[in-house]
């Protein structure tokens, strides 16, 4: 879903730009009330992961492909504004080293792929987990439907800014987000197995601590958050 | 209640998890689909939707340059186990080396622990 260079109205370049520039600030910001100094190198580790589960890219129906976004799952792992950070990075180093998304769309690539699936994707996280029961089922349940959710909305936020003076027209509104439903189903199955691996061997290293299952013992656990 | 957790190193889960990525990124890589992505799907569909000859826009919109990768780039991918393992140490150091800066710059989270 990465926006190339080109793709979108010079303005609304800029504006993305600027708008994506002040949410990585704050992003910084906010990063040094979410993290301990052990969840470092798992940051880190996560933006490795991510750069690249995303050179995989996996063919799908209708001549396409997709690749994990992970912007979702990086927001549950740690929170929204290092979620927002992680992938932030993965996004920086894919435009400048690797021409993978264009450097003037890099802020829209960011709100896109970025801040709105890890900011929206915690808390609708914190929502679902909220009202459900607190097993393993429904913990990991819930990362399945935001990690298909931030999908098809960022899928939705990218069509607006190509939208806007740009080539895509409104009438391609319902293909682009329809094919990025069907594609959220993986982004939705990595996401769920890379969060379970981690709930089962380090529930501690995860935010939302709050929202563990009950089953997961207390001195497997880490600092609420 | 949570010495045992404390106690419990970090570095062999993330030894662990950067040889996974490194795997991912220097070998399954090298099986990535080339066709294009949904954004450009999209792009494409829609691009085509009423021309006359449906076979002969689609394909001549897929050459499209603005839908294809940049020639600028610093290490093309079809050099596909060296951008991984680059890209791989790159994200690694550029993400944990933030958050350290920032973690280190001082903060509300410092100060509540240095209290």
């Amino acid at each position: 879903m990465h926006i190339p260079d080109g793709l979108m109205y010079p303005a609304t370049a800029v504006a993305t730009g600027v708008v994506g520039a002040g949410a990585v600030a704050y992003a910084l910001k906010k990063s040094r009330e979410e993290l301990d100094e052990k969840r470092i190198p798992v940051v880190g580790l996560t933006a490795a992961f991510i750069f690249a589960a995303q050179m995989v890219t996996i063919p799908v129906a209708g001549g396409t492909s997709t690749h994990l976004l992970g912007g979702a799952m990086a927001g549950i792992m740690f929170g929204p504004w290092v979620g927002t950070l992680v992938v932030s990075v993965v996004y920086l180093v894919q435009a400048i080293g690797f021409a993978d998304g264009g450097i003037t769309a890099l802020g829209a690539n960011i709100l896109c792929m970025g801040v709105l699936p890890a900011v929206g994707g915690y808390y609708f996280f914190r929502a679902l987990t909220g009202v459900l029961p607190r097993t393993r089922t429904s913990y990991l349940g819930s990362v399945a439907v935001t990690s298909w959710l931030s999908i098809v909305a960022a899928s939705a936020l990218a069509s607006v800014f190509i939208a806007i003076g740009g080539p895509l027209p409104l009438a391609a509104f319902p293909i682009m987000i329809g094919i990025h439903a069907l594609v959220g189903i993986l982004e939705a199955v990595i996401s769920t197995s890379v969060v379970a691996a981690v709930l089962t061997t380090r529930p501690d290293l995860l935010a939302n601590q709050d929202r563990l299952p009950e089953k997961v013992p207390a001195s497997a656990r880490g600092e609420a958050a | 209640m949570t010495n045992s957790v404390e106690s419990r190193s970090i570095v062999p889960f993330v030894l662990v998890g950067l040889v996974v990525a490194l795997m991912i990124g220097m070998v399954a890589s090298n099986f990535a689909a080339s066709s294009p992505d949904a954004l450009q799907r999209a792009i494409i569909d829609s691009a085509c939707r009423d021309a006359p000859d449906e076979e002969a826009c689609l394909v001549e919109q897929e050459g499209e340059p603005v839908l294809e990768i940049a020639p600028r780039a610093l290490l093309a991918y079809q050099v596909t186990w060296l951008s991984g393992l680059v890209g791989v140490i790159a994200t690694f150091a550029l993400g944990a080396g933030l958050v350290m800066l920032v973690r280190r710059s001082g903060g509300p989270a410092s100060a509540r622990r240095a209290e």
